[in-house]
């Protein structure tokens, strides 16, 4: 069963019970899964439908590696969202968790077998000070000390500078809305708080409305600069799309979209599931969305820059160049082009500093 | 087929072409690499190393290349890559070969969590493991080549591989390291060692490497049941002795030397546990008279 | 706060620990920290998890006397409260509230 290398890791997750024999389609899996983060989930899959014992004894020790790691994840994340409730404790802040955390702690299917890196969390905006200050009182210190960094993210971005716990190394990201405000989409983040869902099993703690966190996620994807996750994110949009994905959730899902301004990444995210992980969206939902569609030359160039760029790196050369050319795009959605090019241009003479 | 049946010709087009596929303890190993000393140290230290045949499955990809750029001619470097990524700074042109090795712990320390790994060097006799964990600057390594030269065998002179269930450690047999001083301590005491090419300058100082016998590495699929965990050190011209060491001491040291503890939580601790418990465990100090330091273990795996 | 307060482990069910000479180490999924307990921390540790639903702090002291075979003064009294606060920073034990 020969397969296109790039495609490997996105079929083996679809459809993990069909196993594959061969040496080389083995260690590309691996290798892929690796560097994408997706070993963890394709091991909980293949677990999942009890293949996991099949896999020769060589492959089969990565993914029980890299299910060690995410259990160690998942202890982690559950302990820091522990410590920032101690540390937000009393101040009636509604604190909105966000991404892998969301998924961990409201038990969603994307959490499984999910590979973490920092926790994000969504606060309002006029409570960030505050918000702040008691994180550093707890231990977490602010990174990204240059004052021009300082000054990127907290005017510019939709985020403080990512705090980091001076003890525990945690990596912590404060959002107070999901997409920059320099990015023309004209988003009320008071819509996402009024729509969130408090957690049961962590008080103190919301995660947003089914809507909204498919919502976030396709605008992550889609807005970000980094696509180094880029196929995980998508696998995360898969899993929640499956999970909510009935009648009533599909018309719903677009209306959202339009209120918060967020057509364009949910027709990317509709899109690309749809086309690389066979996510099942109804036929008149993708035909809904087309009206967010871009103009039909920027379409085509954004398609194979994307396609390129959801693979994982070792996959095929041109991945490198697509996920530079997002990264410009990436910057450039979230700024104006002056501001970008200034930005650019300080950054990479930054570089040029003597350490 | 082992490393030395391929002709330097043979080694050459795999180490440019579709890379040389080793076997190495539990570890299967792609290599890349156009440097003459990279595939001199390959030929000499992986001599008896297995040869993957088709089918067989590859677990890390690696590779020890000129970056490209104009330093290319003036100042020549080396750069490891890991699955085609670099992430790591290149080292001077010279350093070529430590680089491979120390890229390939990096491969093992930060991705076998099937394991406990451990920052330690493992020998083993009568079947049963000595685990020394020890920083650098302890004489682990000199002790560690020594106690091969007197025939224990090597299972590892970095990474103690211990499974979860924390009565086996898998072996890793690699070339052993040494730096500086310890080069020609260990030439002087084991004449017959082959001991490849000395860089100087590195981090560490001069580094070279002796090659593993090939017993250590013929037995690569033989795990070892815990026996003693000894802390050593070094301390120049003292006697040679053995002291009480707690069990929850040497539970903490190993605990500390874990590459991966983390990751294993609750398991990892209960692993730990009953390897502490199946050992005997000693604080040891030594003074450069190696006969003399050799004796004392000898007289260990004879007790046991 | 009660002048006798009653300890007892933090989450017993999140400790592991093992015990060689009298030397605890343990283990604490709270946190996710690993443990080197002295004499008497192990000592106060191990009666804690003997008394999941807690112990009074006095009788504690003089259980671990007893044991130790040593009178139950001041001083020990004062070095088991000190070694209480410790595991209590480490979320090995809390103190029960009244």
């Amino acid at each position: 069963m020969k397969r296109v290398p790039s495609r490997l890791l996105a079929h083996a997750l679809r459809e993990p019970q069909r196993l594959v024999e061969e040496r080389d389609a083995w260690e590309a899996l691996i290798r892929h899964g690796r560097e994408a983060d997706l070993l963890g989930t394709l091991a909980f899959r293949l677990d999942a439908c009890a293949g996991l014992a099949q896999v020769p004894a060589a492959p089969r020790a990565h993914l029980i590696a890299a299910q060690n790691q995410c259990r160690a994840q998942q202890a982690a994340v559950r302990r820091e969202t522990a410590e920032i409730a101690r540390a937000l404790h009393g101040r009636g802040v509604p604190v909105v968790l966000l991404k892998g955390a969301a998924y961990l702690l409201a038990g969603l299917p994307p959490a499984r077998g999910r590979l973490f890196s920092d926790i994000d969390i969504l606060v309002p905006k006029a409570r960030l000070p505050e918000v702040e200050s008691a994180l550093m009182l707890a231990g977490f210190a602010t990174t990204h000390l240059h004052p021009y960094d300082q000054r990127y993210y907290r005017r510019w971005m939709h985020e403080l500078p990512p705090m980091q716990h001076v003890k525990r190394l945690t990596l912590l990201d404060v959002h107070h809305t999901i997409v920059p405000e320099t990015a023309g989409v004209r988003l009320d983040a008071g819509a996402l708080f009024r729509g969130a869902v408090p957690l049961a099993d962590a008080p103190g703690f919301h995660v947003l409305s089914p809507l909204d966190m498919v919502l976030h996620s396709a605008t992550h994807l889609f807005h970000n600069e980094e696509m180094t996750h880029g196929l995980r994110d998508l696998v995360d949009l898969d899993a929640l799309l499956t999970h909510f994905g009935d009648r009533p959730f599909w018309p719903a899902l677009v209306a959202r979209a339009g209120e918060l301004d967020l057509g364009r990444p949910l027709y990317y995210a509709l899109r690309f599931t749809s086309r690389m992980l066979g996510t099942a969206v109804p036929g008149d939902v993708l035909a809904d969305v087309e009206r967010y569609a871009p103009p039909a030359p920027v379409r085509v160039v954004m398609d194979r820059l994307l396609e390129a760029a959801l693979q994982p790196a070792s996959a095929q050369p041109a991945t490198r160049w697509a996920r530079r050319a997002l990264y410009l795009r990436g910057h450039w959605l979230k700024m104006p082009v002056p501001l970008l090019a200034w930005h650019l241009t300080a950054k990479a003479l930054r570089r040029e500093e003597p350490a | 087929m082992i490393v030395a049946d391929l002709s330097a010709g043979e080694l050459r087009r795999r180490l440019t072409g579709p890379g040389l596929r080793i076997r190495v303890g539990p570890v299967a190993a792609e290599i890349r690499s156009s440097f003459d000393a990279v595939q001199a140290g390959l030929a000499l230290h992986y001599a008896a190393h297995d040869v993957l045949t088709a089918g067989d499955f590859a677990d890390f990809r690696v590779s020890v290349e000129r970056p490209l750029g104009v330093r290319r001619w003036f100042a020549p470097q080396a750069l490891f890559r890991f699955d085609g990524n670099s992430m790591f700074t290149p080292l001077p042109a010279a350093q070529a070969f430590p680089l491979l090795e120390w890229g390939l712990n990096w491969c093992v320390s930060t991705h076998c969590h099937q394991y406990i790994v451990i920052h330690a060097a493992v020998l083993e006799r009568n079947g049963r493991a000595l685990l020394l964990p020890a920083p650098p600057g302890s004489g682990k390594s000199t002790l560690c080549a020594a106690l091969v030269a007197r025939g224990w065998r090597l299972l590892s002179d970095e990474l103690a591989l211990v499974e979860l269930t924390g009565r086996r450690i898998v072996p890793f047999p690699r070339p052993i390291s040494l730096k500086n001083r310890s080069i020609d301590t260990v030439a002087r005491f084991w004449p017959d060692a082959a001991i490849g090419a000395v860089v100087p300058d590195t981090l560490k100082g001069s580094v070279a490497h002796v090659r593993p016998p090939v017993d250590s590495v013929r037995r690569g699929d033989e795990a070892a049941t815990p026996g003693w965990v000894v802390l050593p050190r070094y301390e120049s011209g003292a006697t040679t002795r053995i002291s009480e060491l707690s069990k929850a001491e040497a539970f903490m040291r190993l605990v500390e030397s874990a590459f991966n503890y983390d990751i294993h939580g609750r398991a990892g601790f209960e692993a730990l546990a009953e390897l502490v418990d199946a050992s005997a465990c000693h604080a040891f100090t030594y003074g450069g008279a190696l006969d003399e330091a050799v004796g004392m273990f000898d007289r260990f795996a004879q007790a046991a | 706060m009660s002048r006798d307060p009653l300890w007892r482990p933090f989450a017993p069910d999140a400790v592991a620990s093992r015990s060689w000479n009298d030397e605890l180490v343990v283990y604490n999924d709270v946190t996710g920290s690993t443990h080197h307990l002295g004499v008497l921390g192990s000592a106060v540790m191990t009666t804690l998890l003997l008394h999941p639903t807690g112990i009074a702090q006095t009788a504690l002291v003089r259980g671990i006397a007893d044991d130790a075979g040593v009178v139950a003064d001041g001083d020990l009294a004062a070095a088991v409260e000190r070694a209480l606060a410790d595991l209590s920073e480490l979320r090995l034990a809390t103190a029960v509230p009244a």
